[in-house]
This record gives C-alpha cells, sequence and structure tokens, in this order.
C-alpha cells in the first residue's frame, strides 16, 4: 500500500514535472496569465495523461518496441484532439483563452515521458496512480504560478479582484518575464525545500 | 520479417482505431461547436443593435454584413464582420454601423490571439467602447497617448499598441471597402 501510495505522491513533490523535473516548460510559462488559464491546462492534461498512459499500458505488450514511439505519439495524438473539441463544442470560452496551446500538449515530454518510462513497464493500476500523481503535480505548479501571476499583474484571483483598487498592477508578470521570474523563483524555493529534507 | 509484419499490423490498427474514435467525437462536437459560433454572431449582434429582432446576410465583396432589424422590420443599422491580422494573428470583429452609414455604434472582437493580459485586451469594453460614435465619413487614427487625440481617433492600449492599431486598421479598411457599395 505504501509503495502504490509513493507512485501517487511523488508527483507532486519529489518527482514534481515542473518543478523538479522541469518537463512541460512551454505549457507552464505560456498559458499560466491567470489561474483559470492554469487550471483549465492542468485539468486537460490530467485528461489526457490519464487516458493515454492507461491505453499504453493496456497494449503495452502488444507494440514492437520499434513502432513504440510512433504508436505512443498517435495515441495522445487522439486524446488531446478530443480534448480540444470537447472544450471547443462545450467551453467556447476557454477553449479561446487557451489559443494553440490545447493542441500542443501533444508535444508535451511530461505524456510522452510517462508513457515511455513508466506506463510501458508497470502495471495498469500503478499507471493510473502515477499519471493521476504526476497530473495532479503538473496542475498544482501551474495554479500557484498562474495564481501568483494574476495576483500581481492584475491584482485579482479566478477574476476577482483581490487587491485594492490603488494596486498598479505589474504588467511584467503577465508578460513573459514574469513567468520565468515566477517559474524561477519557484524552482528555487522547491530545490531548497527538497534539498534540506536530504 | 515477422517482426516488420507485426510492425506494421500494430501500428495500422492503433492509427485507425484512433481514426474511429476521432470520427465519432468529431460528429458529435462539430454542430455544438458551429452552433457556439452562430450564437456567439447572435449574441455579438444583440449586444451591439439593442433592440435588434431579425436579420438579413449579404456578401459583399469578402465581407459578410448583416442587415439588421427590429420587431416592426424597421432598420436599427448594419453589422459588419472583418478580419485582418493583429500583432500574433487573425483578429475577427463585428462593426456596427447606424442606418444611414455615418456613424459606428459599436465594435466587438469575437476572435483574437492576442498577448493574453495585454494585447487580448482589445476584446475588453472599455476599448472597445472608444469606436462608439466614431465618423464613417474620415480615416481613424490611433494614437499612444491622450495629449495627441483629435477627431475620429482612438488612444491606444498601454502596452498593446500595435494590436490596438491593428483593430483601427482593419475597421478603417472594412469601412472603406463595405460603405460605398451599401450607399
Amino acid at each position: 500500500m505504501d509503495k502504490n501510495f509513493f507512485e501517487f505522491k511523488k508527483g507532486f513533490l519529489q518527482q514534481n514535472p515542473v518543478l523538479v523535473q522541469l518537463l512541460g516548460l512551454c505549457p507552464a510559462l505560456a498559458v499560466t496569465t491567470s489561474a483559470v488559464n492554469a487550471l483549465t491546462m492542468g485539468l486537460a492534461v490530467i485528461f489526457v495523461l490519464l487516458s493515454s498512459t492507461f491505453i499504453v499500458s493496456v497494449i503495452k505488450r502488444l507494440v514492437p518496441s520499434q513502432v513504440r514511439i510512433a504508436a505512443f505519439t498517435v495515441i495522445i495524438a487522439t486524446f488531446v484532439t478530443i480534448a480540444d473539441l470537447f472544450l471547443k463544442a462545450w467551453f467556447p470560452q476557454i477553449s479561446k483563452s487557451l489559443g494553440p496551446y490545447v493542441p500542443l500538449i501533444v508535444v508535451n515530454c511530461i505524456i510522452l515521458g510517462r508513457c515511455e518510462a513508466f506506463a510501458s513497464k508497470s502495471s495498469i493500476f500503478k499507471t493510473i496512480l502515477d499519471s493521476f500523481g504526476m497530473g495532479m503535480g503538473f496542475t498544482f505548479a501551474l495554479l500557484i504560478l498562474g495564481s501568483f501571476r494574476e495576483i500581481l499583474g492584475s491584482g485579482t484571483i479566478f477574476n476577482i479582484a483581490v487587491l485594492p483598487q490603488s494596486y498598479q498592477p505589474m504588467l511584467i508578470m503577465i508578460l513573459p518575464a514574469g513567468a520565468f521570474l515566477g517559474l524561477g523563483m519557484m524552482v528555487g524555493f522547491m530545490n531548497f525545500f527538497v534539498n534540506k529534507k536530504k | 520479417m515477422r517482426v516488420l509484419l507485426k510492425m506494421n499490423i500494430v501500428l495500422a490498427a492503433v492509427a485507425s482505431l484512433s481514426g474511429f474514435l476521432l470520427a465519432f467525437v468529431s460528429a458529435k462536437s462539430d454542430f455544438k461547436i458551429k452552433e457556439n459560433q452562430k450564437k456567439e454572431i447572435e449574441r455579438a449582434i444583440s449586444d451591439l443593435m439593442p433592440g435588434f429582432n431579425s436579420f438579413a446576410v449579404q456578401d459583399i465583396k469578402s465581407y459578410q454584413v448583416f442587415s439588421v432589424f427590429d420587431g416592426f422590420s424597421k432598420q436599427l443599422g448594419y453589422v459588419l464582420a472583418a478580419s485582418g491580422s493583429g500583432y500574433q494573428g487573425e483578429i475577427k470583429l463585428l462593426i456596427a454601423l447606424n442606418y444611414n452609414l455615418e456613424v459606428i455604434t459599436g465594435i466587438r472582437i469575437i476572435e483574437n490571439v492576442e498577448t493574453p493580459g495585454l494585447g487580448a485586451k482589445i476584446a475588453d469594453s472599455f476599448f472597445t467602447d472608444r469606436f462608439k460614435g466614431l465618423k464613417t465619413s474620415a480615416k481613424i487614427s490611433c494614437f499612444k497617448s491622450q495629449g495627441s487625440l483629435s477627431d475620429n481617433s482612438v488612444q491606444a492600449i498601454t502596452g498593446a499598441t500595435i494590436s490596438s492599431a491593428s483593430v483601427s486598421s482593419i475597421v478603417n479598411r472594412a469601412l472603406s471597402d463595405v460603405v460605398p457599395e451599401l450607399k
């Protein structure tokens, strides 16, 4: 049980995909201009990650190793397209604000990474735990970065004003430079926190 | 040889299953996506033209022109759908004109991929409201600072001068293309 729980939990701190493994940084930097965008992106990644690693884990014995990357990519692309169509049809507003970053989940290395490094070698149950943990870790990192940037850059969180009217928004925080500043601080904090425990 | 055959069969199976799945999802969501776009245009028109009841569409050059009527079939004005390039990609917008085509009664951005938090603010009402009441007879100019504002001009959004100027140039081009044809 402890071992299983570890597969789930490791995605949050020890092996957080964004803050420790530094994977999937392109969407993490690009869509975190607001907390809503960050959360939606996180949920879309959880969906794609869970579905594709599940399928990969189910068919792992059938796929010859020479074509595994090609097969994984097709599987990932399928679920990304489904997520994209779903958002377009039922959440057009959010789909618009995420722009091209939903289709770009295809090339998010967290997903191919988990398929290749974990799902293709592990049992279905462990794969689900691992993907869920990694997806939550990704969402968690994006949500914190998104909230941080939205509060400082627009004075709001989830579009609700939290800072007084007199606050002059720091525009730089919603520009790409703000993403690097925010992420750098988070990675630094994470390193300090994880290293200290050792 | 056996491996080669297996590779091909597995990849073909994965790809065709994915094709079937996508065709199914696309068939389910396609009509919903189209409906969203249509609803959005209707909602935008009713916001731009209070009292809107029905509209007729015609194509002039590459523009869609909606003639908008109220509940008593009286013409309220026109709405033009125009598009052009912005800072990062295409901007699609609607321009509402009064019935004699002389005054812009409002604009609305329906699609843009400008920088979130900066250029994307062109879709906010504080910016689109700046186009209200401008004349169609003269070119609309876009200025950075409030001091240089003159007749028929709008002030650009701070940090998004290019996006703001793109909107005004899309509006200018649409007006000079369409208004003479309607008159």
